[in-house]
């Protein structure tokens, strides 16, 4: 994220013209129908499988869908609720309410990052956020869920996150990445997302919370209803933490949209150049 | 004061290929789909590197516009020096398909085939739900890709690509009026061809198209590479 700076670069009008995508839809809604399916950057995508209040509308409490095998179906495109402070930058990072035991190295690190905006945080150079940081960014994210593979497509800098659901175990011998190496479950309506394998010095969020190569992120995916969705994230780390600790994150669907395209555009696009005043 | 210039410094953060090395993780995929389209899923890598160097494969036939031939030679001139990638930036279509060292993975499905790249964590998707293009498509780096099944090859068209983009490592240029066509075609059960069909009339005296081979890679999985361009340094 690139802490609200205006960007430059080709993201820019397509972000402006995004602010606008609710009132599009709200105003195609109160004509009784959708317009005809064409509309600037795929802005407004009418999609058959949206349900719908009788004025067209999109009816955000109907019941979760289901796939044909009768999971509960994430797929969708979602985004922080408004009113959530983008980033997750307030004070206390993701740990807003949550009682968090660092490890005293963790501790300072978090203190200095912290005092310093931010400064070194790997996106400023395009580096990828890592899970948790990286669906606390205002930009949204599709899921597209398959039997054996859930994909998760991240707008911001146009990043991909695979789950495993075909019960593979994590390979043996693999280099660390940001993203780690994902695998989920069922228990019951919950998809279970279990990642190992990330890379050291971890951000798991803008503040800069640290985590270790030794991080076991559990993700618990919730849909509660057709808008909305809500995931567990725990944090494992005993290197960084003294005690795993729990984050909950909402998110709220967007219907009848799709993703913008968004590439991290060198530095005029990083957090960095806000830090020196650019 | 130094001038900034932003460097590109590549992470080799995985292997490009994990082992994964588990019995029946790996079964062979059926031919088609539930909805009876060929199965174009798995991951694939061009079987040569010969496209990803010079997309024409040599072909004396194509014919660059002037302007187009004199900035072609530049590029050339140069070595490639200044090309996209060089901060990080996506090589675009049909580009960033060709690089034999880093491969991809289809995922496919009723309404989008998304393409999964291990170069820089980058995702395509092939909109197969019968949407029309954007009435305004502002280009971007990748574009506006639509889907269709012609029997069994799948079609990708692709409009609205910024001209910045380089159609390959020898630095072809292109327009923004770029349309690039896609013809995705399975050959068995391990390779795949795929025409690719290029119309640039501000560009390109006429259309031109190349078939580039694909082969599966069998029992590994896409590793995570990333780009990182260099901080741009305090006092500029």
């Amino acid at each position: 994220m690139s802490g609200g700076v205006p960007r430059p670069g080709l993201a820019a009008h397509a972000r402006r013209a995004r602010q606008t995508r609710q009132c599009i839809a709200m105003a195609l809604a109160l004509t009784g129908a959708l317009a005809p399916p064409v509309a600037a950057q795929w802005l407004t995508v009418p999609n058959p499988s949206t349900p719908r209040a009788a004025d067209g509308t999109p009816n955000l409490t109907a019941p979760a869908p289901r796939t044909p095998d009768g999971k509960s179906d994430f797929s969708g495109i979602w985004i922080r609720p408004r009113g959530v402070p983008p980033g997750t930058g307030g004070r206390d990072g993701i740990a807003a309410g949550v009682d968090v035991l660092f490890q005293p190295w963790a501790e300072a690190l978090y203190k200095t990052r912290a005092e310093n905006n931010s400064k070194g945080t790997p996106s400023e150079r395009c580096l990828p956020h890592g899970i948790t940081k990286a669906v606390s960014v205002p930009e949204p994210f599709k899921i597209v869920q398959t039997p054996d593979l859930i994909v998760i497509l991240l707008e911001e800098f146009n990043h991909h996150r695979q789950v495993f659901m075909d019960g593979r175990p994590a390979p043996a011998r693999r280099a660390p990445t940001y993203f780690g190496f994902s695998r989920g479950s069922w228990d019951g309506d919950t998809l279970v997302v279990e990642t190992t394998g990330f890379r050291d010095e971890q951000w798991l969020d803008f503040r800069g919370h640290p985590a270790s190569e030794a991080l076991r992120l559990t993700e618990r995916y919730q849909r509660r209803d057709f808008g909305h969705l809500e995931v567990q994230f725990t944090i494992d780390d005993p290197k960084a933490y003294v005690h795993p600790w729990n984050v909950t994150m909402t998110f709220d669907l967007l219907p009848d949209t799709e993703l913008l395209e968004h590439f991290c555009e060198n530095e005029r696009d990083t957090t960095l150049n806000l830090l020196i005043g650019k | 004061m130094k001038t900034l210039q932003a460097s590109w410094i590549a992470f080799a953060a995985a292997a490009v290929l994990l082992a994964v090395g588990v019995a029946g993780a790996q079964e062979p995929r059926a031919a088609r789909t539930p909805d009876g389209r060929p199965d174009l899923s798995g991951i694939w890598r061009a079987a040569t590197s010969r496209y990803e160097t010079d997309l024409t494969g040599g072909n004396s036939r194509v014919v660059l516009q002037p302007w187009a031939a004199a900035l072609y030679q530049e590029r050339r001139a140069s070595r490639g020096k200044g090309r996209p990638s060089e901060r990080c930036l996506p090589h675009g279509v049909p580009a960033m398909m060709l690089t034999r060292a880093y491969p991809w993975k289809i995922v496919q499905t009723p309404g989008i085939v998304i393409i999964l790249f291990h170069e820089s964590l980058h995702f395509r998707q092939i909109f197969t739900d019968g949407r029309p293009f954007p009435a305004d498509p502002a280009p971007g780096w990748l574009g506006y890709t639509l889907g269709r099944w012609d029997g069994d090859t799948l079609v990708a068209d692709t409009i609205g690509q910024t001209e910045q983009t380089w159609l390959d490592e020898s630095g072809h240029p292109h327009s923004e009026a770029l349309r690039v066509i896609e013809r995705f075609r399975r050959r068995g059960a391990d390779a795949m061809d795929v025409e690719i069909a290029i119309d640039d009339p501000k560009a390109y005296a006429k259309p031109w198209t190349v078939t580039v081979r694909f082969e599966r890679v069998r029992d590994a999985e896409l590793g995570e590479d990333v780009c990182a361009i260099q901080p741009a340094a305090a006092g500029r």
